[in-house]
């Protein structure tokens, strides 16, 4: 009872200390990216641009997986699903109505063949395009969600691949709409990366919201113990819900982004190759971590151009070796595998890069995620000093 | 079997200072049977417990005491009998409403949120609250209670020793705010000091009013502060009746006091 009134001030001043730092952390790393991509907008080449503004699309959707079954535990592997809706919801509202008479899509309610956007300023259609396809995805969620997310373990898995493989036979089979494996070209190509990055900040802050409201925490703590979850009165069908739809949500909007940026959609794209990139990016990262998203769709994103270069052969001192196709790829399984084993957590298991996360110290594996814990703080780490503020 | 009966019948009168008896019981247990699969682990158990009373369930590994708390939190589903709380059926309730109307337990081996902190633990046992105001004001009762917890706010649950954590699932289970407060096994694997300041606060939290079943291996500890308790034996009750009853059963104190 002495100790009430010693220890409170303490703890309220080390939470203003931190949250000061924490801002001009969050304002200088904005300020950095925000130069970096007026630098790239300007002088990149087209290639280059394209790359640099998927990595921000993965990251969304990464990001979004990271919420859906890294914070909960309940492994989905239906996310592509979404992002297909999004995509096809993106290309139908944006073609423009010549063209989708053109393509022949006999199946398209009158309405939405004559819905014209083509008026509208690029950005505006695009902003409409992610909104409505983030709710169409998110309302697909809510009516697959109500028995999916009843399941746990492998069962949700399987459960939820088998979503996408619905979604893929309908984008395959339904001509009259999504002109079937031939899918929509022509869209016109608004993503630019103030879009793109646009889009995943908004996804990491939505991530980072839910992750410190109470509904956050109760999706953590039903993925740590379920029946302690239960017991303290967590409900849990509601937080995975919850954990779903959005993550739906996000993962849709990022859809049209994807679609106006490559300018085509075909139900090939949004299978399982897709998903299992997603799904390196957010294991690699580190399950539950959401800075750890973003680092692995970036890995996921840039290391395979940047492998490129081996897979056109070299001279290693007296031996020369030929093309070989297939090369950039070895070497980045391998290097997943190498990860998995010594780092089976991932870079940052659910930490997070600055922000007061990073005191955490994992109670599992101790030792190991101590001794990475520094290298994860350049910069942007602000110190312990925050830790209660979150 | 007559346990139930039993305990109405004696407990009034020989309590000392405890509320009147014909009130009815505030949970009451009727011939719950619950399953594992094919196995049945609770054979028929009935139990009640009255208003601010402390209610101590015993028996050895095995008994179905872990089950029969569990299926009253709603964690387990009984196939027959019925559980009423407040006069309210709780048997087909889910766990989340089962807390939210006033039943919170803290668990067997605690279940502590390892990599959450202390303070989200104890944040986590406010869940079904819808009244976030006295969030702060609880939190200095559960400090009040357990001290140290307040020292390891920041740190993650599971780095906290196994009396730590044990404050800890008491705390987060009162931040719910029980009416009826469930403790499985407090004192399970704590050194005799802990057991001591475990028990403590159980019977400060009899004197502040809260309801309580607890759950116990330590007999000798649990009759100390009961009002009454029920022995358990494979998954029935086979004895029933005050602490002081209980403790001076030539039966109890052979199987569960080890003379």
């Amino acid at each position: 009872m002495a100790s009430v009134p010693s220890v409170r001030p303490g703890a309220t001043a080390s939470r203003h200390r931190g949250a000061v730092p924490a801002l001009a952390a969050v304002a200088l790393a904005l300020t950095l990216l925000a130069v970096f991509l007026a630098y790239a907008d300007a002088s990149f080449n087209g290639y280059r641009l394209q790359i640099v503004t998927l990595v921000a699309i993965n990251a969304t959707i990464a990001v979004a997986l990271t919420l859906t079954s890294g914070f909960t535990g309940v492994f989905s592997l239906g996310q592509i699903g979404f992002l297909a809706i999004g995509a096809y919801v993106g290309a139908l509202l944006n073609l423009a109505p010549q063209w989708k008479s053109e393509m022949f899509l006999p199946g398209l309610p009158g309405w939405l063949a004559a819905f014209d956007t083509t008026g509208w300023h690029p950005q505006v259609a695009l902003l409409f395009a992610c909104l409505v396809g983030g709710i169409v995805a998110a309302t697909v969620a809510t009516l697959v969600g109500m028995p999916l997310m009843r399941l746990s373990g492998h069962y949700v898995a399987v459960a939820t691949m088998g979503f996408l493989i619905i979604v893929h036979s309908v984008a395959n089979n339904w001509s009259g709409v999504t002109r079937g494996a031939r899918g929509l070209s022509q869209i016109p190509s608004y993503t630019n990366v103030w879009a793109a990055y646009g889009c995943a900040l908004v996804a990491i802050y939505a991530a980072w919201r839910l992750r410190v409201s109470p509904y956050g925490r109760a999706m953590i703590a039903s993925r740590e113990n379920l029946i302690a979850a239960r017991a303290v009165g967590v409900n849990v069908h509601r937080s995975r819900m919850i954990a779903f739809v959005v993550g739906a949500f996000l993962t849709g909007a990022a859809g049209p982004l994807l679609a106006h940026q490559i300018g085509s959609v075909a139900p090939s794209a949004y299978y399982f190759t897709t998903t299992f990139n997603v799904v390196i990016m957010v294991v690699l990262g580190g399950m539950g971590s959401i800075s750890g998203a973003v680092l692995g769709a970036a890995i996921m994103t840039l290391a395979p151009e940047y492998l490129r270069g081996v897979e056109d052969g070299m001279d290693l001192g007296p031996l020369s070796f030929g093309a070989l196709f297939g090369l950039s790829q070895i070497i980045l399984a391998i290097a997943f595998i190498l990860v998995m084993i010594f780092r089976p957590q991932g870079f940052f298991g659910d930490r997070e890069l600055g922000l007061g996360l990073l005191r955490r110290r994992g109670p599992r594996q101790d030792g190991d995620e101590a001794e990475v814990t520094p290298t994860l703080a350049p910069g942007l780490d602000v110190g312990p000093g925050d830790g209660a503020s979150r | 079997m007559n346990g139930r009966k039993d305990a109405g019948q004696t407990q009034g009168p020989l309590r000392d200072g405890g509320p009147g008896s014909p009130a009815p019981p505030l949970l009451a247990v009727e011939e719950i049977r619950v399953y594992y699969g094919a196995i049945q682990a609770v054979r028929g158990v009935s139990l009640d417990v009255r208003e601010r009373e402390l209610v101590a369930l015993l028996g050895s590994n095995g008994a179905g005491k872990t089950t029969t708390l569990r299926t009253i939190s709603g964690l387990f589903r009984p196939r027959s009998g019925k559980i009423t709380y407040d006069g309210a059926d709780l048997t087909k309730l889910a766990p989340h409403r089962i807390v939210a109307a006033g039943i919170s337990q803290s668990p067997e081996g605690r279940q502590i949120f390892g990599s959450l902190t202390v303070r989200e633990n104890l944040l986590l046992g406010a869940t079904p609250r819808k009244d976030r105001k006295g969030l702060g004001g609880d939190l200095e009762r559960v400090f009040d209670l357990f001290p140290v917890l307040k020292e390891r706010l920041a740190q993650a649950g599971g780095t906290l020793s196994g009396g730590e954590q044990q404050m800890l699932a008491m705390g987060r289970a009162l931040m719910a705010r029980p009416r009826l407060l469930l403790l499985d096994e407090p004192s399970l694997g704590l050194a005799p000091l802990m057991v001591r300041r475990i028990f403590e606060v159980v019977s400060r939290l009899k004197a502040e009013g809260v309801t309580i079943l607890l759950v116990e291996q330590n007999a000798r500890k649990a009759l100390e502060v009961a009002d009454r308790a029920y022995v358990l034996e494979t998954g029935t009750v086979v004895l029933s009746g005050t602490g002081l009853e209980l403790a001076a059963n030539p039966e109890v104190e052979r199987a569960y006091l080890g003379a």
